[in-house]
């Protein structure tokens, strides 16, 4: 369906995702392609499966990706993100505050 | 009421999880070693009681009585920064809606450590471990986990809060 609930663990989301929250993700990328904004799941070499937030998108295509916290590793250490390391977008968030 | 019904689904169906990935080693706090260190300070004061009460006090006497008073000092010292890292880095807005007294309650606990480190008063130590033990409650509810209230098995068997782990 390309649908699949995540669980999040972490505090660089923080306040908008809380550690231990829910993610419903989509992973119908090529009709609804990331925007600045978007919150993506995206495999990363060092930190595995992340979820971060898309800050731009350069001139030579690269996403650059950030937590919305203090504590979030940086953008610079994240690196660039090429396309196919965003596996989905997040459409609806659940935690326990909501 | 949906996200307890997500939450029940992946106990069953184990969703894969992704991390909000930070860039320093967060998520290790324990209000544990703020706790021991106020029994180190109330078991310092039990101890310098006891050369208190000697009616002559030998050099041996006297310099343990130093070595107390120091290591009741440090451990003062440890209580404030233990409480301080996990108000500062892990208390965030969420925990301060559920939870109004966190900064009132922290800032009690720097005063009752600094009272507890300028007397030999076992009272001051209690209330600074009253004071503790409530901030651990609050953690670990914070958490989702309930506490409960046990004697350590050791010296000077004061009662702690500890995490339902089970």
């Amino acid at each position: 369906m390309g649908f699949k609930f995540i669980r999040i663990t972490g505090h660089s989301m923080m306040p908008r995702i809380p550690d231990n929250s829910y993610v419903l993700i989509h992973t119908w990328l090529k009709i609804f392609k990331p925007k600045p904004g978007n919150t993506l799941l995206i495999k990363h070499h060092k930190y595995g499966h992340i979820i971060k937030t898309l800050s731009h998108i350069d001139k030579q295509g690269f996403y650059w990706v950030k937590g919305e916290s203090m504590q979030s590793v940086s953008m610079s250490n994240i690196g660039p993100i090429i396309k196919e390391q965003i596996l989905g977008k997040v459409c609806i968030t659940l935690s326990a505050n909501h | 009421m949906l996200f307890n019904l997500i939450s029940k689904l992946d106990k069953k169906l184990k969703f894969s999880t992704a991390s909000a990935h930070c860039d320093i080693p967060c998520k290790i706090y324990d209000p544990i070693s703020a706790q021991i260190a106020v029994l180190t300070m109330i078991r310092m004061v039990d101890l310098l009681n006891d050369i208190n009460e000697k009616s002559n006090l030998t050099a041996n006497d006297q310099a343990q009585f130093h070595r107390l008073l120091n290591q009741k000092e440090e451990h003062g010292n440890k209580v404030k920064e233990e409480i301080r890292i996990i108000w500062g880095d892990y208390i965030k807005q969420p925990q301060l809606e559920k939870f109004p007294e966190l900064h009132a309650l922290t800032h009690s606990i720097m005063l009752a450590s600094s009272k507890a480190k300028q007397h030999i008063d076992k009272d001051a130590t209690l209330d600074l471990l009253n004071k503790v033990n409530r901030f651990a409650e609050i953690f670990w509810a914070t958490k989702g986990l309930e506490t409960y209230t046990a004697v350590c098995p050791y010296p000077p068997t004061q009662t702690l809060v500890y995490p339902k782990l089970n």
